[in-house]
């Protein structure tokens, strides 16, 4: 690094730049507010990331956001963005140099003159800050699970670590909601947690605060924050705090949520004292008891935390699917709506799992002999919590009844079985069945996979996708088909009634994809008119079986698209 | 049903293949006087040495008539050595023949020797070749004709035919689908050429010319699914022919058209036509294209084949109007329904 | 007879669309909702029913009217009430004159604010409506300042469906 040309680049702005101590450090100076300002940075050996400055004096200037300090420091380090999300051009470091210095200046600048901005940056950071608090307090580190549907205020139950190693959720204490015990999903998911076992040690209380203030820098000023800030708990929050005087107690946790700029935050406070004692209602009545307070980051299990973080739509939590077919496409579809956050599953498959399923199967060796759907719905539970799972052993043929399929918003198919897909196809038409249905599937030796949704009385239905693109009337085979049809693609091992199509886990995985892709976007609203979507994959395999190609495949550069699937030529679509 | 079922019909009505039953008896015709000439010609001392049916037959782009007229191109070949030196002379003794059979109307063009069964609606033309080694020469002249304008002119009848057949230009896998596409928009295009066409214009917009034309130029359509889309073929094809350099503007609103052929004697199939030839096939074609852009944006079948039957003809059928309700046919109740005191806010 | 009011379905240039159905709003309907919208700080609420027809599937429906408020309504700016006979009258009229092609199909009313959402009065009253018109495919549509929405019931809810138009 040039750190001259460094200094001549940061030189244009509006502050004084040295180099000290050898060069090794770099000082900038200017002036806020007729306060002195200074700002060091010690070269790094390679510049990987942006350029760290640490300001000095940090006390004189009061408490400013973005400046992280440990007790007693001097000074504290700047940070001013997001370090993943800045590229730094390596090739130039003095241009990084004088953005950072930039970026400095105008940070601290806005933060010193501006107390308002300074407070509202303070609170968007409000649990980096706490994080340090609860580093630095006791114990270390301190953190409670918080186990609950994210809307009651009831009193929940705090059940002790377990482990020193482990899981976190072993070796953390857990607070659980009363709704928890009713949940059996969710039971069945934290199992690992083991926590019939856990004596209850104490309660805890959800405060809602309408208000916040930053957090205290050290310990010391906890309490007295906290006077401050229980003052802007909500009415119901009130009556709990209130009734909590009323008896005496050894410990108890409050866990606080309150709204920050950037969304919401959850932090908890452990009250422990001596001897039972009353809870105190003010700062005098804390000597006189003995208290001790430690703060707790609190790690929240929720749906309404959780789901969306994940990347899912709590808005699908309502949304019921019946999906039939539970084989190594339709069981990664299962995983993938629930994990978009689906509510309301609906299983069925009369088949159970052979160790032949295996390798391209989610499911394991220990379920084998076990209804598909049975496993499934365990494996999803311990994944994705908050689903409502119903399992049966039907085939497709036995759900053409009307009653049952109009209470589904969606029916996705994913048995890999066109003639009775056509068969369904039509009951659904010749009743009028008001329910949109996916069917989806794979053709053998990664050549490709499709799915395809026909929202009954908009263009398209299943039959389009069933037009011999040579007679122009309806076939039987797709033609969304990549392998031209008449062709022997299936391989059998041992004789009749063995009969498989050759295809690995990662085809299973793209066409579950790309049918799960549109159950979601169909569900959340973006997909109102029957659609199609193919992956294209190698032929390769193909080539090498001797088998030929479609039309279709050759031309094919719209993998993962979404395209109409209405096809000029259906007679059905016609008539309709 | 899609606009395509509607071309595929028409394809069906106008296409002509060598085993037609429409076809069965001119060639029965041809046959019989091909036998003549050719004992003519043995007489003469230069026997027939191959023969063959050469035009839109062999290239399977032929199509049933307009005018009921079936039209039959029989090339007779005979060889160098024994081959008279004025190619007129084998043509003369065509015409004989075809005199001594009753044609009263048969006569010698410069390429070749025509006859007319009036009765039958046959017309067959006899195209005389002399062949030495790989090389046709063609018998050009008209009976009158001086030295000056007769000659046995280098031509190449099969590489031509090869020319149109060839398919070497697609993709292994979909050479078929695209040359069948290519015979139909050729037939389309010809039949267009029948309906458009005053008959003495007509006569003049050359088969091969058009046959060229689509071939040089084609666009060929098909949905992503492999399924033909003619309409969309003709509408891009006839697009590129037009924008190409096939005609010359000479005067304001007049055009000349020049189409070379593809093989030997590489010369303009239009030589010597005239500029209102070139600008009636400039402006119908435009129109043509307008119109099939226009029968493509349309939504309903029926008001597509109105437009597609004004361009190709009555065997470009209108289906009949649906028969009973609407499309959107409306749900029947048994009562009004109730309007209960409502309350909202 | 009938073709009167089946024929201008065709003009339709909203619609509102999701969850397997489909609502086509005559282009006078609109017209008569963006007229009532709650502009001002004094205007009332207005409301009405609709009328339309449907789809043999029901699938798809057709607002090709709406009433809007007679003089034994009540209403305020923040509520009203549905009295006037006149809205049965109008509904029993279009029925009789459509060979029973065009029905009650729900009811419209105007809220002050840009973007309305649903009260609980509202949903409770929309699930009376439907209860006194069994397998109906009845709509609901809440005319706001900048936004009319429309809400059908699936599966117990009450569903927004997305609004589109048709250029002509």
């Amino acid at each position: 690094m040039n750190k001259e040309l460094i200094l001549s680049h940061i030189s244009g702005l509006d502050c004084t730049a040295r180099l000290v101590e050898a060069g090794c450090k770099l000082v900038v100076e200017f002036v806020v507010n007729e306060k002195n300002v200074t700002l060091i940075h010690t070269f790094p050996d390679e510049l990987i990331s942006m350029p760290k400055f640490y300001l000095s004096n940090v006390q004189d200037f009061g408490k400013l956001a973005h400046i992280l300090t440990n007790q007693n420091d001097e000074s504290g380090e700047v940070c001013i963005t997001d370090a993943l999300s800045t590229a730094i051009n390596t090739d130039q470091p003095e241009l990084a140099y004088r953005d950072t210095v930039d970026k400095h200046l105008q940070l601290l600048t806005q933060l010193i003159e501006d107390p308002a901005y300074n407070h509202a940056e303070q609170l968007r950071e409000f649990d980096a800050h706490w994080k340090i608090l609860c580093d630095n307090a006791a114990g270390g580190s301190n953190e409670l699970f918080v186990v609950w549907d994210g809307n009651s205020s009831e009193s929940m139950q705090v059940r002790p670590p377990r482990l020193e190693t482990g899981s976190d959720l072993q070796t953390k204490p857990v607070a659980l909601a009363g709704s928890y015990t009713s949940d059996r999903n969710l039971t069945y998911a934290l199992a690992i947690a083991k926590l019939e076992t856990r004596q209850v040690i104490g309660k805890a209380i959800s405060i809602w605060l309408s208000h916040l203030e930053p957090p205290p820098a050290t310990q010391y000023n906890l309490l007295e924050w906290y006077f401050r800030i229980v003052a802007f708990a909500d009415q119901p929050s009130q009556r709990e705090l209130r009734k909590l005087r009323k008896k005496k107690y050894r410990e108890f946790w409050l866990v606080f949520s309150a709204q920050i700029p950037n969304g919401e935050t959850m932090f908890a406070l452990h009250w422990n004292a001596c001897s039972r004692s009353t809870f105190p209602a003010s700062l005098d009545g804390i000597e006189a008891d003995n208290w001790t307070v430690t703060p707790y980051r609190v790690r929240s299990i929720s749906p309404s935390a959780l789901i969306p973080r994940g990347g899912g739509s709590l808005d699908l939590k309502g949304m019921s699917v019946l999906l039939v077919g539970c084989g190594s496409v339709g069981s990664e579809i299962a995983l993938r709506l629930t994990s978009a956050g689906v509510g309301q599953l609906t299983l069925s498959d009369p088949d159970k799992f052979s160790e032949e399923n295996l390798y391209r199967h989610i499911l394991s060796v220990r379920d084998i002999g076990r209804l598909k759907t049975e496993a499934l719905a365990e494996l999803v539970i311990q994944k994705n919590p908050w689903v409502t799972i119903d399992a049966f052993d039907k085939s497709l043929q036995e759900f053409r009844n009307p009653v049952i399929l109009n209470k589904f918003d969606l029916v996705i198919v994913a048995i890999g079985c066109s003639n009775v897909e056509r068969v369904f196809a039509e009951f659904c038409n010749q009743e009028a069945i008001n329910v949109p249905v996916i069917n989806c599937w794979l053709e053998g030796f990664g050549i490709g996979g499709h799915a395809i949704i026909s929202i009954p009385s908009t263009k398209g239905c299943w039959h389009c996708a069933y037009v011999d693109p040579k007679t122009l009337t309806r076939g039987l085979t797709s033609n969304l088909n990549f392998l031209s049809p008449g062709q022997m693609i299936m391989r059998n091992h041992r004789g009749c009634g063995t009969q498989f199509l050759p295809y690995n886990g990662i085809a299973a995985g793209y066409t579950a994809a790309i049918a799960a892709d549109l159950a979601v976007r169909f569900l959340e609203g973006q997909i109102t008119s029957s659609s199609k979507v193919s992956w294209k994959g190698v032929d390769v395999e193909a080539k090498r079986a001797s088998l030929t190609t479609t039309w279709r495949y050759r031309h094919f550069t719209d993998s993962l698209h979404i395209l109409p699937l209405h096809d000029n030529n259906c007679d059905l679509c016609v008539a309709r | 049903m899609g606009i395509q079922t509607h071309f595929d019909k028409f394809h069906n009505k106008i296409k002509l293949g060598r085993e037609d039953d429409a076809y069965k008896k001119a060639r029965d015709r041809d046959d019989s006087i091909k036998k003549d000439v050719a004992s003519a010609f043995q007489s003469a001392g230069y026997p027939v040495v191959k023969d063959f049916i050469q035009g839109s037959l062999k290239t399977h782009t032929g199509i049933i008539p307009i005018s009921g007229d079936y039209d039959i191109d029989r090339a007779l070949v005979i060889e160098d050595d024994v081959a008279p030196e004025n190619p007129v002379t084998p043509k003369k003794k065509t015409l004989e023949v075809l005199e001594e059979r009753g044609f009263k109307n048969a006569k010698i063009k410069k390429p070749c020797v025509t006859a007319d069964y009036t009765g039958d609606n046959v017309h067959i033309d006899f195209i005389i070749y002399k062949l030495s080694g790989d090389q046709h020469y063609l018998a050009v002249g008209k009976g009158s004709s001086d030295e000056k304008n007769r000659e046995w002119a280098a031509t190449d009848p099969c590489g031509l035919t090869d020319w149109i057949n060839d398919d070497s230009l697609f993709g292994v896998d979909d050479r078929k689908e695209v040359l069948a596409q290519f015979r139909r928009l050729v037939r389309y295009i010809k039949r267009w050429r029948d309906v458009q066409f005053s008959e003495s214009v007509a006569s003049k917009v050359y088969s091969i010319g058009l046959t060229v034309l689509v071939k040089e130029q084609l666009q060929y359509s098909f949905s992503t699914e492999g399924a033909r889309q003619d309409l969309q073929a003709l509408i891009n094809t006839v697009g590129a022919i037009l924008d190409s350099n096939y005609f010359t503007e000479e005067e304001t609103g007049k055009y000349r058209v020049c189409v070379d052929l593809p093989k030997e004697p590489w010369r303009n199939i239009f030589d010597g036509s005239s500029l209102d030839t070139g600008t009636q096939i400039y402006n119908k074609l435009s129109r043509l294209k307008e119109q099939l852009i226009k029968a493509e944006g349309l939504s309903d079948e029926r008001e597509q084949c109105k437009i597609l039957n004004d361009l190709f003809g009555k065997d470009f059928e209108i289906p009949e109007p649906p028969k009973g309700g609407s499309k959107s046919e409306k749900a029947k109740y048994s009562s009004a329904g109730i309007v209960t005191a409502s309350v909202g806010a | 007879m009938i073709t009167t009011v089946i024929s201008v379905s065709l003009d339709s240039m909203m619609y509102f669309e999701g969850y397997n159905q489909r609502v086509n709003v005559h282009k006078d309907v609109a017209e008569v909702w963006h007229r009532h919208r709650q502009t001002g700080a004094k205007t009332v609420e207005s409301f009405g029913v609709l009328i339309g027809t449907t789809s043999v599937n029901r699938r798809e429906i057709w607002i090709e009217m709406v009433t809007t408020p007679m003089s034994r309504d009540q209403c305020s700016r923040f509520s009203f009430s549905l009295l006037d006979p006149g809205h049965q009258k109008a509904v029993c009229k279009m029925f009789y004159s459509t060979d029973g092609r065009a029905i009650y199909l729900g009811t419209w009313h105007t809220h002050p604010e840009s973007i309305p959402e649903p009260s609980n009065i509202d949903k409770n009253d929309w699930a009376n409506c439907l209860r006194m018109n069994r397998r109906r495919p009845l709509a609901f549509v809440l005319v706001g300042i900048e936004e009319i929405r429309l809400f059908i019931q699936r599966n117990g809810r009450f569903k927004s469906l997305q609004e589109n138009h048709i250029t002509m």
